[in-house]
């Protein structure tokens, strides 16, 4: 079989992108790389703005998300009726399979003319708008898996604790989401990988504004993320080029960190199992 | 401080809002993307070409043009998915080797969709030299796809009973025969259920091929391997640019709900795949 | 009582009067009936045990005590069930507050994946105790439950790492530790080595001394050895209830006779 040599593709696969990426002129404008200022045409290549985009997009994404996903999934699990949970699990799975582009032709017609109309600005392309959308493009994906996740701590834990006395914010509080902790976090970070990753919808609604927000934590302003910038530019920039090294350095720092969290939430989900199970 | 009852009803209100944002959520993406979509359908829209840069005409050469990639991407991945899933279940022995090779794939699924789009770029369409080419766009969704068929073919695999592996090797076969005539039978409701699924999300992604695979406007059918194609989710990229534009606005509203009807299509099929597929012992 | 009030009276004597009437008692499940019709009234002292073939809704009953089984889909109460002289199943009672009233144990031991002395003190919810108070009630507790000499040099260890008699115990030390009105115990020594089970019933014996406790046994010699009232239930229906003496003896109901002497009950 020539499987083996498929195998080591896969792997190669990855590596030769990494390496496809050591184009970069690393060398030649070094200096600007670590700058606020991106100006191609002056030779500056500073990607602090796309990289501070990227998080803070990232964010805003996960503080809407994880709560809101998290209270939810108590609800599912915690609820008697198994007609809800069957409906809530088919409409996720729906939603889980329509494209980012849809995603972001939502946020343009819809969430950043809400949010222009709703703040009073003259435009809805904001960070806090990219933050909103790919928050509810994350929903889905932590509504799954944390309810998953809280559903199979076994019901003997919480029949014992109630017996105990205690109210049922309690047993969630010290029982079930001590038990569920673990997947919870995998599924964050899951969440999280799936956030700076995004581009389409993104690249749609983010305004496309290579400058750091002054104030830095001014929500309601244009900005830029790599994964956006990647989308705007890639096209218009000649390969080889300064410009072309400087995107592909963004990709790479951003592949990079995608990778990490990926092997976080894969050791995370293969260490050695928790307390032995009597029961 | 509040009593514990008090602590009770705050919490349960807390979860009860929760709830009713996340349904309202959900309900909004699915009712707007219905009804602006069915709205802006007519049998002229699906089978006509497009004009005007979109903002008129139809999107025929964009369903085409996505599912000759797709079909592609699904034709380049199956052997390839099947032939590593068979390598580690058969031959590799190590539990390292495997966690590694799980790793490999789970690494590549993380990857944004982008940087495969930039991979494709750097790599055959500058240094290979193909130019923009439908057939590349191809390969770089098998590529995404990869993960996702493979892994579901080795769950499959895993599921095999030990019984059969052990009975085929002591009747004499060899690892060749043993693979061809019991592993891969058994655990083709994986692969096609991957890759279906793999197929799915394929056919939806456009930062991949946007700029290996497309062209905006001019793109027909290609009459050989180094020519563009016009997608689906990269029409609706453009359409989205237009936004202040009704007509284009309402365009992609049409072409967003024949791109979700595709994947809807996979999804089932994959769905039927698995229920239709699958061996005996396991339904 | 709430449990703020429990700790005060620590040291104080006997515990109020309390006993449970059941009057035309009977739980459904959906369609089906699981008992129906059963009324008595249990001692305020001592052991009570319900025997009964399986099926017969023993632990039914026993789970309707302390409300545990609310949750289930379905459920269905008919009838009068009093505690203490308040109605439990009106609609004005807080089950949760109740369930620290009335302790219960459960068949399978089922410690937290915490220390040993958090377990016993998990119940303590709603009252700011100091560390000299935390320790006390660890400490009675443990000794209720027969278990303080185990363990009190390791009170900061992982519960888990106890054997499964110890577990049971722990889980009862953990019921006591709210100074319950009441315990109930599901079968407590069903998953444990017939050492333990020994001293759980040692414990059952001597806890009946100042609490009633109720508890559920397929075991009938357990049951003639740690009993002083007897509820013989069959197919969802109390079918005699008394002392030990009298339901052991000759005196007992025919079918009743047949059951505890023979372990024979053809319902």
């Amino acid at each position: 079989m020539g499987s083996a040599l498929i195998c080591a593709s896969l792997v190669g696969l990855i590596i030769l992108t990494l390496i496809g990426q050591t184009g970069p002129v690393l060398s030649g404008h070094f200096s600007s790389l670590w700058g606020t200022v991106w100006n191609p045409n002056t030779d500056q290549y500073g990607i602090i703005p796309m990289l501070y985009g990227s998080i803070i997009v990232m964010l805003i994404a996960m503080a809407i998300a994880l709560p809101l996903g998290v209270l939810t999934a108590i609800y599912i699990a915690e609820t008697r009726s198994a007609r809800l949970r069957g409906i809530m699990k088919s409409a996720l799975e729906v939603l889980a399979g329509i494209p980012s582009i849809v995603y972001g032709l939502i946020g343009v017609a819809y969430v950043s003319v809400w949010v222009a109309k709703g703040l009073d600005l003259q435009t809805g392309r904001l960070i806090l708008t990219a933050g909103i959308i790919l928050a509810v493009m994350i929903l889905p994906t932590i509504l799954t898996l944390t309810e998953d996740a809280i559903s199979n701590v076994p019901e003997i834990y919480r029949e014992n604790a109630r017996a105990l006395g205690l109210y049922r914010h309690e047993v969630i509080k010290d029982v079930v989401l001590p038990h569920a902790k673990r997947d919870i976090l995998a599924a964050a970070l899951l969440a999280l990988g799936r956030a700076l990753g995004e581009t389409m919808a993104v690249m749609l609604v983010i305004g496309s504004l290579d400058r750091l927000p002054s104030p830095l934590f001014n929500l309601l302003s244009s900005g830029q993320t790599i994964t956006s910038k990647l989308g705007r530019e890639i096209g218009e920039s000649a390969f080889g080029s300064a410009h072309f090294s400087a995107l592909v350095l963004m990709g790479l720092i951003l592949v990079l960190i995608t990778l990490a969290l990926t092997a976080a939430a894969q050791w995370l989900i293969h260490r050695a199992p928790r307390e032995a199970a009597h029961v | 401080m509040f009593s514990r009852a008090a602590k009770e009803h705050v919490f349960a209100a807390a979860t009860r809002i929760a709830l009713f944002i996340s349904i309202g959520i959900l309900a909004f993406l699915l009712g707007a993307i219905i009804l602006r979509g069915l709205s802006a359908l007519s049998l002229d829209f699906l089978f006509t070409p497009s004009r005007s840069f979109g903002s008129s005409g139809g999107i025929a050469y964009q369903i085409l043009g996505s599912l000759l990639t797709a079909i592609t991407a699904g034709l380049i991945a199956t052997p390839v998915a099947l032939g590593a899933s068979v390598y580690r279940s058969e031959y590799m022995t190590s539990q390292r080797a495997r966690r590694i090779f799980d790793l490999m794939l789970y690494g590549l699924n993380g990857v944004p969709s982008i940087i495969f789009g930039l991979f494709g770029l750097i790599l055959f369409v500058n240094i290979i030299g193909t130019g923009l080419s439908w057939f590349v766009g191809g390969i770089i969704l098998a590529v995404m796809m990869l993960p996702t068929a493979t892994l579901a073919t080795v769950n499959a695999m895993r599921g095999i009973e030990k019984n059969y592996r052990e009975n085929a090797l002591a009747l004499g076969l060899t690892r060749e025969q043993t693979a061809l005539r019991i592993i891969i039978p058994q655990s083709l409701h994986g692969l096609v259920t991957g890759v279906l699924i793999g197929l799915a999300r394929a056919i939806g992604e456009t930062a991949p091929i946007m700029f290996i695979a497309t062209a905006f406007s001019g793109a027909t059918v290609p009459t050989s391997l180094h020519e563009p194609v016009a997608t689906l989710p990269t029409h609706i990229l453009a359409l989205a640019q237009q936004a202040a534009d009704p007509a284009a606005l309402k365009n992609a509203w049409g072409a967003s709900f024949t791109l979700i009807a595709l994947v809807a299509l996979f999804s089932l099929a994959a769905f039927f795949a698995r229920a239709r597929l699958s061996p005996y012992s396991r339904r | 009582m709430s449990t703020a009030q429990h700790l005060t009276l620590v040291t104080d004597s006997a515990p109020q009067e309390a006993s449970i009437t059941l009057s035309d008692f009977g739980v459904w499940f959906g369609d089906s009936c699981i008992i129906s019709g059963v009324t008595a009234q249990l001692p305020a002292r001592g052991v009570s045990v319900l025997v009964g073939p399986s099926g017969a809704g023993k632990s039914t009953l026993l789970r309707a005590i302390n409300r545990i089984s609310d949750d289930t889909a379905g459920l269905a109460i008919k009838g009068g069930l009093t505690f203490q002289d308040e109605d439990i199943y009106a609609g004005c009672c807080d089950v949760t507050e109740l369930r620290a009233r009335i302790g219960m144990v459960f068949q399978k031991p089922c410690v937290f994946p915490r220390s040993i002395a958090q377990n016993v003190l998990f119940g303590l919810r709603g009252v700011k105790l100091s560390q000299a108070q935390k320790r006390d009630i660890v400490e009675s507790a443990l000794r209720s439950a027969a278990l303080w000499d185990d363990v009190h040099a390791r009170l900061g260890e992982r519960a888990d790492t106890l054997s499964l008699g110890q577990q049971q115990r722990l889980c009862i030390a953990r019921a006591l530790a709210l100074k319950p009105d009441m315990l109930l115990m599901d079968e407590p020594t069903a998953s444990v080595d017939p050492v333990s089970a020994r001293t759980i019933e040692t414990l059952m014996r001597d806890l009946g001394k100042t609490i009633p406790v109720l508890t559920v046994t397929h075991n009938l010699g357990q049951a003639k050895r740690v009993a002083d009232y007897v509820m013989f239930l069959c197919d969802g229906q109390l079918v005699e209830a008394g002392t030990t003496d009298h339901m052991f003896s000759k005196t007992a109901l025919p079918k009743t006779q047949t059951y505890l002497c023979e372990e024979f009950c053809d319902c």
